[in-house]
């Protein structure tokens, strides 16, 4: 009787622990929603592109966070509390939390993308390639620093900018940009590595700006020794760079 | 009318040198105008060799084979057909190393490829001229 009894008991645990299962995991199959609460996110553009070095998401997205002065978009950095923002990340969502060492409050998954036919090519440089020497540069203005990278950014390097962490920084690898300003028939290009650090007394941002730069002839491919010519121009762009970044120019 | 071996020797033997030589000019060229970078004019100027080497070494060895040079006649066609696939064969790559050397966009590896691929295809052309004027003596004779 008592077996029987316990026998029974057993089944319907069995039962209940197999429904409480099925019910968690249907409810982790449940995909992110972009709009919960009073939040707001909303991707115009997800596009998975192929790269040398595997498979890189091209996204713009609106986000609107009302009730939060600010948010931190993982490897992309701190940001106003409603914005837009477009980059590369070789990344399955999006994380919103409070600031960097916050838990995500947030998640906009991305798998829901437009996966482009044919050869739609980014040449982005590998980490290896950048040097270990840097330049350093520091934001002491109150606005979001990471909004005001993205910008200039942005504008000079229209194919795009990768945002990823490294040693939990947050940190940009810009495409390959054109150089100006070389002799006829020599062609220079310059990639930028921006890694953020912030400072957790003042608020302030200090980066570190690496650059590579490869050159070709007219009728040559792209190497990565270059000339004096290209190297003067490249450090050139770089300190002009570093002062619109740190807001000493426009 | 008859022409002598001796002077359709020359004629094909100038043909190919000016040949080798303008496409080399073509390459240094190349490189004093920035078009190339300096180390590569070694690989273009391996290509232009490669290519010239079999015409030129039959022409050389056809001059330090014969102990004494004999004057022969050979007909004006055969003298004529030989210049003209001499020149077309060299006209083709002479072509090339100029495009590439007053064009604004082209490519290093196309010139190379060029210089390895359409020179030996095109030797169909040569060899046999080459072969009558300076490897076989007996042949120059011709029936008058």
């Amino acid at each position: 009787m008592v077996n029987q009894i316990r026998k029974v008991a057993f089944v319907k645990l069995e039962k209940a622990v197999r429904l409480f299962l099925i019910s968690v995991f249907c409810l982790s199959a449940i995909p992110a929603y972009s709009e919960k609460n009073d939040f707001e996110v909303k991707i115009e553009k997800n596009i998975v592109v192929t790269e040398r070095e595997g498979v890189i998401r091209a996204i713009h997205f609106h986000y609107s966070f009302p009730s939060k002065e600010s948010v931190f978009i993982k490897n992309v950095g701190l940001l106003p509390a409603t914005g837009q923002v477009g980059y590369l990340c070789r990344c399955d969502e999006i994380e919103f939390s409070e600031n960097e060492s916050a838990p995500p409050f947030h998640t906009v998954s991305l798998l829901d993308s437009i996966e482009m036919m044919g050869r739609f090519n980014i040449m982005m440089p590998s980490l290896q390639e950048f040097p270990s020497s840097y330049r350093e540069g520091r934001w002491n203005k109150l606005s979001s620093f990471t909004l005001h990278k993205l910008n200039v950014l942005n504008q000079r390097f229209p194919s795009g900018l990768l945002s990823l962490s490294i040693d939990n920084q947050p940190s940009i690898v810009t495409t390959y940009s054109s150089l100006e300003g070389l002799p006829k028939r020599i062609y220079g290009e310059i990639a930028l590595l921006i890694s953020d650090e912030s400072l957790k007394a003042d608020k302030k941002v200090t980066f570190r700006v690496k650059f590579i730069v490869r050159e070709r002839r007219s009728h040559t491919g792209w190497r990565s020794e270059i000339g004096n010519e290209t190297r003067k121009v490249a450090e050139n762009y770089v300190s002009d760079i570093m002062n619109v970044l740190v807001g000493r120019s426009e | 009318m008859k022409v002598t071996s001796s002077l359709a020797q020359i004629y094909i033997t100038v043909i190919y040198l000016v040949g080798i030589t303008f496409n080399i000019a073509m390459i240094f060229s190349s490189e004093a105008s920035g078009r190339i970078f300096d180390d590569q004019v070694i690989i273009m100027l391996k290509s232009v060799f490669a290519a010239y080497a079999p015409p030129l070494s039959i022409i050389a060895g056809g001059y330090f084979s014969f102990k004494t040079m004999e004057i022969r006649l050979v007909s004006k066609n055969v003298f004529w057909v030989a210049v003209s696939f001499s020149l077309l064969w060299n006209i083709i790559l002479m072509w090339r190393a100029f495009s590439f050397a007053t064009s604004e966009s082209d490519h290093i590896d196309n010139f190379i490829n060029h210089f390895n691929e359409i020179a030996p295809a095109g030797m169909f052309l040569v060899a046999g001229v080459l072969t009558f004027f300076f490897a076989n003596k007996e042949q120059n004779e011709i029936e008058q």
